[in-house]
């Protein structure tokens, strides 16, 4: 296959992450897209590897990296996630607006 | 088609399937679901894309681990009536023109670019590559970068612990 279609694929898998983190309701869910955009930089950088670098694979040593901060942020972010729900008894992020004055 | 084709348009199916499933679900069990699948369908285009270390480590720590810790985490915060509505006060026409002007530009921008690998590593499109070479330029070359990487694993989980126990959490 070539080079673009892996491209294309990222690019709809970002577009669907993109739409998730801005319109989900529980808190949890768009942590979840916020992953699934990661998941498509992933899908770019390896396709990048595999076409532009395929001897030194700067590509997938960068996307081990980017898995790395993927699981430090869900692990912090679900720990934020359990805090709020102990606050306020809802992950809804509508509830959240303490500070609209 | 040839069985390359073939596969890829399987996996990319599963992915984009999946992924939009993952959108519309009401159930929030089923959306984690979901995603465990569009994810695991990302590890098959690795595989496709002579990535194996990348693909088990996808299934690993996606699957093994960050699955299971957010269904974790939704059983532990389960409300007691399941809201139906998935989509907040924002709407979902402001999200949607985002993210399909998204897509528009970078399909744009792909379809308008051309890519050839780097001279240097011409040599290498043919060749397979092995998890070994992987580790050598990861251990050799990246070293730095790894023990930061897995420092930073470590603030993170302290971190986190540290959150987590919500010292004074009674204060609201």
């Amino acid at each position: 296959m070539p080079l673009e279609s892996y491209l294309l694929l990222g690019a709809a898998v970002f577009a669907i992450g993109l739409f998730g983190a801005l319109s989900k309701k529980s808190a949890i869910l768009i942590l979840l897209s916020v992953e699934l955009m990661l998941n498509a930089v992933n899908i770019n950088l390896i396709a990048f590897s595999n076409f532009i670098t395929p001897l030194t694979m700067k590509g997938q040593i960068f996307s081990i990296f980017v898995i790395v901060v993927a699981a430090c942020e869900v692990g912090l972010g679900l720990a934020i996630v359990l805090m709020l729900y102990r606050r306020r008894q809802t992950l809804e992020v509508d509830k959240y607006n303490l500070l609209k004055g | 088609m040839s069985p390359d084709q073939l596969a890829f348009f399987i996996l990319s199916f599963m992915v984009i399937a999946s992924g939009l499933m993952f959108l519309v679900s009401k159930n929030i069990i089923h959306a984690v679901l979901y995603f465990l699948l569009a994810l695991l369908a990302t590890a098959g285009i690795f595989l496709q894309l002579k990535a194996p270390f990348l693909a088990a480590t996808q299934i690993l720590v996606y699957a093994g681990a960050i699955t299971v810790l957010i269904l974790f985490v939704v059983m532990l915060t389960i409300s007691k009536d399941p809201e139906v509505k998935v989509f907040g006060q924002t709407g979902i026409v402001g999200p949607a023109i985002a993210a399909v002007s998204f897509f528009a530009i970078m399909a744009a921008v792909v379809s308008r670019s051309t890519f050839t690998p780097l001279p240097a590593e011409t040599a290498g499109i043919d060749q397979v590559q092995t998890v070994a070479q992987l580790g050598m330029e990861l251990y050799v070359e990246y070293l730095l970068p790894f023990e930061i990487a897995a420092f930073l694993l470590l603030i993170a989980l302290v971190a986190a612990v540290y959150i987590a126990l919500g010292r004074g959490h009674d204060a609201t």
